[in-house]
């Protein structure tokens, strides 16, 4: 998704499902899947991995059947990301899996870094993981939709998604900046 | 103070550190194949969806087409019969015989004279009309007119005494447009139906001229003699001068 040869590849998957080939899905899911499926278990906290796959093999099959509507310019990981969402909450709804998070209190529970300490690597990443699921509902969609668009997605277009205003938009993409400003490596 | 640089530097060191906080969970490969396989075998299957659909669908529409052209008037009742399929009947003959033609006629020619009789009782039949049945009946050359359904709604209106608005009477002046052409084409159309159509475009044009005239007459005379005591016989009524004449001799 955030290779550079990206919109040639894009392109060529596009052009692959608008003529039918089943290969054209096997390569959108080999491209994109992986990352589509990691944002989507990381941003909507599910345990069932198997369910978020199935999820995105079956947005990947919506995309095969609309293929003649996609724009291939446009972010096909992106795409991919928003139909499986979509997916994975109506099935959970569904089966009544979805529910509100009763807890929201991502200030308190990570405690900044020390001054001048940069945390190992594997840390880190386990630090973020942390962050990211103590993110209220509204930051993590936010955060999810820009993750899977490679932070390339306009305020306006994120806020058409989600049904809300541009402005909530920027000021919640700026609460979630601030609270992983401090696990930012210092800048050199 | 901050730059756009330092907001790109930033923006790319929060997306490295999320790159590494979350990272990426390729698909299995057997599930990538398995939907390969299913959306395949969906594209067939809607495909023969397709195929079965357009079947049914020129199914459908060679049974309605059998269906209209095999519809044919019995002739045993007009009431079976519209004014539009009268007027369709009368229009082209269709391998109609001549007395199945000739009762169509009849029907078109009895459904716009109830109206008009109705129009007339009421003292609505409104210039407009009259001129339109007159310029229809007076035209050179009688002219295919469209024509609108709706006729028996119309009488049925009038039958109830409900009045006309303004686009139902439209609807009226266009139904007497067809029916005073339709029956004058047939005339020209068909020698043996000539005496018979010129009978009912004579009717047509009393009913717009001649008969309110008559009409209110007759009423009139019908109501004085009520007015008196009944319905009498001119000729059984004797003169009492008469009775005098004879008491004298």
């Amino acid at each position: 998704m955030t290779a550079p040869d990206q919109p040639k590849g894009d392109e060529e998957i596009v052009a692959l499902m608008r003529a039918g080939e089943p290969g054209g899905l096997e390569l959108l899911l080999t491209v994109h899947g992986g990352r589509v499926r990691a944002v989507l278990g990381a941003m909507l906290c599910i345990a069932d991995d198997h369910a978020v796959e199935d999820a995105v093999c079956d947005a990947g099959l919506v995309m095969f059947r609309r293929a003649h509507k996609l724009d291939p310019q446009h972010n096909l990981g992106g795409y991919l990301y928003v139909s499986a969402r979509r997916l994975l909450r109506r099935r959970l709804k569904r089966t009544k899996w979805w529910h509100k998070p009763l807890w929201d209190g991502a200030e308190e529970q990570v405690a900044a870094p020390a001054e001048g300490i940069t945390p190992p690597a594997g840390r880190l990443a386990e630090r973020v993981r942390k962050v990211l699921e103590c993110l209220p509902t509204a930051e993590r969609e936010v955060l999810g939709i820009d993750l899977a668009h490679d932070f390339r997605i306009k305020a306006k277009d994120v806020a058409r998604m989600l049904g809300t205003t541009q402005k909530t938009v920027y000021s919640t993409r700026n609460r979630t900046k601030g609270r992983l400003q401090h696990l930012l490596p210092p800048p050199s | 103070m901050h730059t756009p640089d330092d907001e790109r530097n930033h923006a790319e060191a929060m997306r490295r550190l999320l790159a590494d906080a979350v990272p990426e969970v390729p698909i299995a490969a057997t599930k990538v194949r398995a939907t390969a396989a299913r959306a395949v075998a969906e594209a067939a299957a809607r495909r023969r969806f397709r195929r079965l659909g357009a079947v049914a669908a020129s199914v459908a529409v060679l049974v309605a087409l059998v269906a209209g052209y095999r519809w044919r008037w019995s002739g045993d009742h007009i009431d079976d019969l519209s004014f539009r399929q009268a007027i369709d009947i009368t229009r082209v003959d269709d391998g109609y015989e001549k007395g199945r033609v000739q009762a169509a006629a009849g029907k078109v020619s009895m459904d716009i004279t109830r109206m008009l009789s109705r129009l007339i009782e009421r003292g609505a039949l409104t210039d407009e009309l009259k001129a339109a049945m007159l310029e229809a009946l007076d035209s050179p050359v009688p002219i295919a007119v469209p024509y609108a359904w709706g006729v028996e709604d119309l009488r049925r209106k009038l039958e109830a005494g409900v009045a006309l608005m303004p686009s139902e009477m439209a609807q009226l002046k266009q139904a007497i447009y067809a029916a005073v052409h339709t029956i004058r084409a047939l005339g020209e159309r068909r020698e043996d139906m000539r005496e018979i159509t010129d009978s009912i475009c004579f009717m047509f044009r009393r009913y717009v001229t001649v008969i309110p005239i008559e009409r209110e007459q007759e009423r009139l005379r019908q109501k004085e003699p009520q007015a008196e005591g009944g319905l009498q016989d001119p000729q059984s009524v004797r003169d009492p001068q008469d009775h005098e004449d004879k008491k004298d001799l």
